[in-house]
């Protein structure tokens, strides 16, 4: 059969040059990516377009800082999309909690729970910023270094024991601790 | 800068509670002091003059004092004035009550409910004080609050394992 | 044999490359619109190998891959009985009912892959889907009488070289009626605005696409681009006059020259559903259905009496 590993080149050349982004803007970052998108700072020349569905996409941009509520959503989707998929940071409240890092209700260190690719310093980073960082994350691409989703795969047990720590132990099923606000 | 329109309310109000004292800070905001067993009527009196809706309910935790302050904070559309009403309550968690105002203003319950939760100040007369908030179960269990008693950063420590390199130190604020 | 087989081949490669262009020119001429820089010509081809390329599949059953398989078949089919110049392999028996039937069936697929997912918001596009084509149902079969009655036969050869006589279909007013209503058939068919209520991005997360995933995408743009071309071709030839070029001597030279010709009514047509698309908001599902029952109903009914008398 053919040997799809000689066409590498060619593949890496068509992944980083058309991503697409899930639409999930959490936190005050969510604010930064319609000047992304529109006429100034055009995101659509690289080819990445956002798309609402997450079986789609294979960009995930963490915009902002990250409660344990939206982060079991953040895990659940993350786990929804196909291989290869990439994750990127903006902010520094990913990064090490940023001016939440003594609150009682922000994620310090985001790392712990999901691999992140590529950091964006800032709080908010300007656009020309999140193209450096975008610049970054095409360049990790073709040398096939970006390999967050291998590393998910690998250290599973590393992951889901930093996610039960949190959460507690079976989280996914019990509907009662994903949802704490049910009042029933 | 002339500040008749908000001396002239001061008076008007002060006139009808002698038990208040009050003063104007600057444009646009003044502020009264009252006993906590009057602030239902107090509130009452503002209602009639115009104060239509109530902002928020802040409270303030005095650790010296022994007492938490609580602040009514009412915007007046027609005057166009912020105003503070401020009362203090003994800081105990089995003696800081004060009465409900929530008939008078019915945004007050969500505000009672917020100020319940982060400092364990109970409302009188308000019946969903217990329902959950903000805090999820296990920070409820564990006595999450905003009182100056608590050690919120030791117990950040705990729960995510990770700030072992920050302290707070009040002389120099360096991570 | 081998030469109708080869023929059907170099067919098919032909409208794959040229619908991906047709794909590209709608997200550039719609940046352009917007005022900014769009994705360079060959961005879907981009989009299709990355899609093709994922490394896990995540699939529902075998409905659930059949579905894609047979729209891209069907669309594939069409494409053949669709006569292009004096290349087409089965334009003998294509009449115009066929060709129509075998374009609306690819929709039908999808819908039956998507349902089969499970996923509530497939479900909610896969019924607004079928109101749609439930909709467009009575302005295409009067825009089709009134072609038939016209030239007097239903096969789509013959019509194409009815026309290079009498000239373009759209001289004549009956059929000018009947190509303003099928041209407002044909926005629906793309998927574009303001009938795009079956692929509502953000509204119901891309409606019956919601699941698809890696192979089964690549899949579906590759049908995409397919039926694009088809489409705008099937208009090209029953309206705008098909080319049917015998000036030049050798084959070749005739065979590029009408294949040129189609190109450049082919991209006028793509443009003006392009332009439309560009300025417009979204109906929903009830006002798209009104909207069809009267105003193209009405300009098709009057298209067919008159091509009648």
């Amino acid at each position: 059969m053919v040997d799809w590993r000689l066409y590498e080149p060619l593949i890496n050349f068509a992944r980083k040059r058309s991503m697409w982004i899930v639409s999930f803007c959490t936190g005050c970052g969510g604010i930064e990516m319609p000047p992304l998108m529109t006429s100034r700072y055009d995101l659509e020349r690289f080819g990445m377009m956002p798309n609402p569905a997450p079986r789609m996409a294979d960009l995930f941009l963490i915009t902002g800082y990250v409660t344990p509520k939206t982060l079991k959503r953040i895990i659940i989707t993350y786990e929804m999309q196909p291989d290869p998929k990439y994750v990127l940071a903006h902010g520094s409240c990913p990064l090490n909690g940023g001016i939440y890092w003594d609150a009682y209700n922000a994620i310090k260190h985001l790392d712990k729970y999901i691999p992140v690719d590529v950091a964006i310093a800032g709080c908010m980073p300007r656009p020309e910023a999140v193209m450096d960082g975008i610049k970054k994350m095409m360049e990790l691409i073709e040398t096939g270094k970006a390999d967050g989703w291998k590393r998910y795969k690998e250290n599973y047990e590393y992951y889901k024991k930093n996610q039960d720590e949190l959460f507690g132990e079976g989280w996914r099923e019990n509907r009662k601790k994903m949802d704490s606000m049910v009042n029933e | 800068m002339n500040l008749e329109k908000e001396q002239m309310i001061v008076e008007t109000i002060l006139q009808k509670a002698p038990y208040a004292e009050g003063k104007v800070r600057r444009e646009r905001r003044i502020e009264f002091r009252i006993p906590p067993d009057r602030i239902r009527d107090f509130l009452t009196l503002l209602k009639e003059n115009n104060f239509e809706s109530m902002m928020q309910i802040t409270a303030v935790d005095w650790l010296k004092d022994g007492e938490i302050e609580l602040v009514y904070q009412m915007w007046s559309y027609t005057h166009a004035i912020h105003a503070f009403v401020k009362t203090r309550i003994p800081r105990d968690v089995d003696k800081a009550r004060a009465p409900s105002v929530r008939d008078i203003y019915p945004a007050a319950e969500t505000y009672e409910r917020d100020a319940h939760e982060f400092y364990k100040v109970t409302f009188e007369g308000n019946d969903k004080l217990e329902m959950p908030w903000i805090l999820e179960d296990e920070d409820r269990e564990a006595g999450v609050s905003h009182r100056k008693d608590f050690d919120m950063l030791g117990y950040v420590k705990k729960k995510y394992k990770l700030l072992d390199r920050f302290e707070e130190d009040k002389e120099n604020y360096v991570i | 044999m081998i030469e109708t087989a080869l023929k059907a081949f170099l067919i098919l490669i032909y409208a794959t490359f040229v619908g991906f262009m047709f794909m590209g020119i709608i997200r550039i001429v719609t940046a352009r619109i917007h005022r900014r820089v769009g994705p360079p010509i060959y961005q879907p081809i981009l989009d299709t190998i990355k899609l093709l390329s994922k490394k896990s599949n995540i699939t529902h059953g075998l409905i659930y891959d059949f579905g894609v398989i047979y729209a891209l078949g069907a669309t594939i089919l069409a494409l053949m009985f669709i006569p292009l110049g004096s290349m087409g392999i089965l334009r003998a028996y294509g009449d115009l009912i066929l060709i129509t039937f075998l374009l609306e069936i690819p929709m039908l697929g999808i819908m039956f892959a998507a349902m089969s997912s499970g996923n509530p918001y497939a479900g909610i596009g896969a019924q607004r889907a079928l109101l749609t084509l439930l909709a467009i149902q009575v302005p295409l079969g009067f825009a089709i009488v009134a072609l038939a009655e016209f030239y007097g036969t239903f096969s789509t050869y013959e019509i194409v070289m009815a026309q290079q006589t009498m000239g373009w279909s759209i001289i004549h007013l009956p059929l000018l009626l009947a190509a303003i209503a099928y041209d407002i058939v044909l926005q629906a068919m793309f998927g574009k605005e303001p009938f795009d209520i079956m692929i509502a991005p953000g509204e119901i997360s891309l409606g019956p696409m919601v699941e698809f995933g890696g192979k089964h995408m690549g899949i579906l743009q590759i049908q995409h681009a397919i039926a694009l071309f088809g489409e705008t071709l099937f208009f090209s030839n029953i309206f705008l006059g098909g080319a049917a070029i015998t000036i030049f001597g050798s084959s070749i030279l005739n065979t590029i020259a009408t294949l040129v010709v189609l190109l450049i009514k082919q991209t006028a047509v793509l443009m003006v559903a392009t332009f439309i698309g560009a300025i417009f908001p979204r109906f929903t599902i009830d006002q798209a259905a009104k909207f069809y029952w009267k105003w193209p109903t009405i300009i098709a009914a009057l298209g067919a009496i008159l091509a009648s008398l």
